[in-house]
């Protein structure tokens, strides 16, 4: 059971995010709606799973993920974001994240990608 | 490991047993020789025996001369007292084994004598040797005592001697050859064992060399095997593929056709960023870098990343002849190459992608026009519901035709031909029902696809992608054809609404003729008035009416450009300037049907289209010398011949009679056709009755 944290800035991506993950491998101890809020809540949620829009208020993704694995160099981060500008993905990349998810995105291939993301990482 | 172990096993049991041969002739030797030395110091006593012998009997001699001169005797007295010790030590020695003095006094051990003929000579000479000894000795005792006279126990010695020196010298010498000979035949066997020794160690390096070679040989032939396969596949790909190391250096293969994709030689051992840099710009490049540089980080999911690839879809620009260069699509796609769970190459694929690209935007821009046309589509929506309807399944029908026969594969240049002949009949048609009804997009989009055609037809070398563009032609006019059809039925609902439900007047259908005659003179230049008769009294099913209606769009458009006269022309020829078409459709007594044309204008030409059919060489001069009026009229409906030069959006294709012969032809008609010179020229088809069932109530 991996702890998941869901940081996006637009309310309808979260709810379709908790409501592919609901499942038996993740749990879903908490959403954000920008890297700022992720980074204040992130010792309490203690997750190992993130996943990560790019652009959003206040703190965007990349800043998030340097931050984050600042504190966790094993976090798992994949980003969720629309492939307007591939550069900004690859440097979320050489940032810290291991993924890319391309919004808008289905079900499977959110399921998909999160089972490749973890795939080998303990159970 | 245990499998390359036993590749070598044989290899390694030759060395062990080549060196196990080499320690035990070594070993050997090493001991036969120590016995060699051996014997060699026996033989050496054995000779010393003979001359301590002599030396004996000399003393003797050389005592009983002083004895009787009276001089000193000491020298000899020594003397044999040494050579009687030696011999006797050296003879015990020999017998039995033990310890005597060597030639520079040193104590040398000899073993007991054990060849045969050594130890009969040996025992004889024991048994000479004592008694002598014993003699001796008493002479050697009797010197030590001043008062007694030596010289009978001398004469004894001495007699003694006489009688047996030759006999001990003898086995003495026996002894000697006999140790020799021991000594000859070890060397001999040394000699031999060394011998085969060395032969069995040649014989063991041969066989090693020999499997050596041989497995030798077996691995290159397989690594040749292998590196012909390996070029074939990289000769043969379409693709180009290469591998890329971590310092983004091309490896030393790539396929061949990776050259050709990136328009460059010499790429194996190149810098891939510095070729991409002059494909696609520093700026690109700087981010393909980084993406490539991600892909060699073990913790990036190679399948989660290639989204981001930014060379999946690029345009690059490629050097050609002359400093000039080509702007082509590329797509590159990164795949990780592990060996043994080590990342150390990146296997690349790249595809020239442009044709994809080019026709992805050619559909993209006429789903565009589709729908900025639609506006257009809109305003000329003036044509009969009805009309419009017929037309929309009319050139739903023309589309599957031309798209049945761009599916249809050609196997040789003669059925390319006639593909693009019976496409050409096709749009034609199509061409002019969209004329007829003014509806210009359509009419526009069919003439630049005929024109397309057109072009086909002058290709020498015509294959089956040639008709590529085509296919985007016709999505076009199916986007086209759709929007129209659902304007048409909400212009439909409309109508009803409006007029609740009444039934356009029959004239309507037949009114886009009148138009397409006008349009189609005004564009030659002309004047013609249209006269029908039977068009509107008779009442026909659907297909008739269309069938009819095609005929008459043909006949209408082929007396104005063939047949009519410029006004001034027929001012000329004393007619009035606007010619005359006269359409006339008659229902014969057994219930077929008659549609009369006749237009006004110069008739055929039948010099025109001798000198047409003799130009175009597609038959014998003299056949075509040789033909009647009638044969010679009969040509228009050749596929492919027009008398007119240029070709225009009216006619020079050498399509149009065709496709009236071939419509009347397929509903089982009859076609006749009259004409005078400079007077009139006249079309008469009958067509069979109507089925009755279609016809509408």
């Amino acid at each position: 059971m991996f702890r998941l944290m869901v940081v996006d800035d637009s309310n309808i991506i979260r709810r379709k995010i908790q409501r592919c993950t609901a499942g038996e491998q993740f749990e879903l101890v908490g959403t954000a709606a920008n890297g700022a809020e992720a980074l204040a809540r992130y010792d309490e949620w203690l997750p190992d799973v993130v996943t990560m829009d790019l652009t959003m208020p206040e703190m965007d993704g990349i800043q998030c993920i340097e931050k984050l694995i600042e504190r966790d160099p094993d976090l798992r981060i994949l980003v969720v974001s629309a492939l307007s500008d591939k550069a900004t993905g690859i440097d979320a990349l050489q940032k810290g994240a291991q993924g890319f998810l391309c919004k808008p995105f289905s079900e499977e291939q959110l399921a998909e990608a999160l089972t490749e993301l973890t795939e080998d990482v303990y159970g | 490991m245990g499998h390359s172990m036993g590749k070598y096993r044989g290899i390694l049991a030759s060395i062990a047993l080549f060196l196990l041969l080499d320690a035990s002739v070594l070993m050997l030797n090493f001991f036969m020789s120590y016995q060699i030395a051996d014997d060699a110091v026996g033989v050496n006593l054995a000779g010393r025996q003979r001359m301590l012998s002599q030396r004996m009997v000399k003393s003797l001699f050389e005592l009983e001369h002083n004895l009787d001169v009276g001089a000193a005797i000491d020298a000899p007295r020594t003397e044999l007292a040494q050579t009687v010790t030696l011999f006797d030590q050296t003879l015990t020695a020999f017998s039995q084994g033990g310890a005597s003095t060597g030639a520079s006094d040193e104590e040398v051990i000899l073993q007991a004598v054990n060849a045969e003929a050594a130890q009969v000579a040996l025992d004889e000479a024991l048994i000479v040797w004592h008694p002598y000894r014993v003699r001796i000795e008493a002479v050697l005792a009797g010197l030590e005592r001043e008062t007694f006279d030596v010289r009978p126990a001398l004469a004894t010695a001495i007699a003694y001697a006489r009688e047996n020196n030759v006999a001990l010298l003898t086995l003495m010498n026996d002894l000697t050859v006999e140790l020799e000979q021991v000594a000859a035949s070890k060397a001999t066997r040394l000699r031999l064992i060394q011998t085969i020794g060395i032969s069995l160690a040649l014989i063991n390096f041969l066989i090693i060399l020999f499997h050596f070679l041989r497995q030798l040989r077996d691995s290159d032939r397989k690594i040749e095997a292998a590196r012909q396969e390996t070029t074939e596949i990289l000769d043969t790909v379409q693709e180009g593929l290469f591998l890329l190391d971590r310092d983004l250096v091309i490896g030393n293969q790539h396929s061949k056709h990776l050259a050709e994709i990136l328009g460059r030689t010499e790429l194996a051992g190149q810098r891939f960023d510095a070729i991409l840099t002059s494909l696609i710009g520093e700026a690109d490049q700087d981010t393909a870098t980084k993406f490539i540089g991600l892909l060699f980080e073990g913790r990036i999911k190679e399948k989660l990343v290639g989204d981001l690839n930014p060379l999946s879809e690029i345009r690059v620009f490629l050097p050609r002849e002359k400093g000039v260069t080509e702007s082509r699509y590329l797509s590159f796609n990164f795949s990780r190459v592990k060996v043994e769970g080590d990342l150390h190459h990146l296997l690349v694929t790249v595809r020239d992608i442009t044709d994809r690209i080019r026709l992805a935007q050619e559909l993209e821009a006429s789903k565009a026009r589709g729908e900025e046309q639609l506006g257009m589509l809109t305003g000329i929506l003036h044509v009969n519901p009805a009309l419009l309807e017929s037309f929309i399944t009319g050139t739903f029908e023309t589309f599957n035709n031309v798209n049945q026969l761009l599916e249809q594969p050609a196997k040789d240049t003669r059925g390319l031909r006639a593909k693009i002949d019976n496409l050409f009949i096709e749009v034609h048609r199509f061409k002019g029902e969209a004329a007829a009804l003014n509806l210009e997009i359509f009419e526009r989009e069919a003439q630049a696809f005929e024109q397309e055609v057109a072009g086909l037809r002058q290709q020498d070398n015509l294959v089956g992608n040639d008709f590529l563009k085509l296919t985007v032609r016709l999505d076009r006019l199916i986007g086209y054809t759709h929007s129209i059809q659902q304007l048409a039925g909400k212009l439909a609902t409309f109508g009803k609404v409006a007029s609740h439900g009444s039934v356009p007047a029959l004239p309507e259908s037949w009114r886009h003729l009148e138009d397409l005659a006008r349009k189609v003179a005004s564009r030659q230049g002309k004047e013609v008035m249209l006269v029908t008769s039977g068009l509107i009294e008779h009442e026909l099913p659907d297909d008739s009416r269309r069938l009819v209606s095609d005929l008459c769009i043909q006949f209408i458009r082929n007396a104005i450009a063939h047949g009519i006269e410029t006004p001034d022309a027929r001012l000329e020829s004393q007619k009035s300037e606007k010619g005359r078409i006269d359409i006339r459709l008659v229902r014969l007594s057994d219930g077929k049907l008659e549609l009369t044309v006749t237009d006004d204008g110069q008739g055929f030409d039948l010099d025109a289209i001798r000198e047409r059919a003799l130009a175009s060489e597609r038959w014998h001069p003299q056949e075509v010398e040789g033909w009647d009026s009638k044969r010679l009229t009969s040509l228009i409906f050749e596929p492919g011949f027009s008398t007119k030069i240029e070709a225009d959006e009216d006619a020079g294709q050498g399509v149009g009679m065709d496709v009236v012969m071939r419509q009347v032809q397929s509903s089982r008609g009859r076609i006749r056709l009259s004409s005078r010179r400079g007077r009139y020229c006249r079309f008469e088809v009958t067509l069979p009755a109507p089925v009755a069932s279609r016809v509408a109530a």
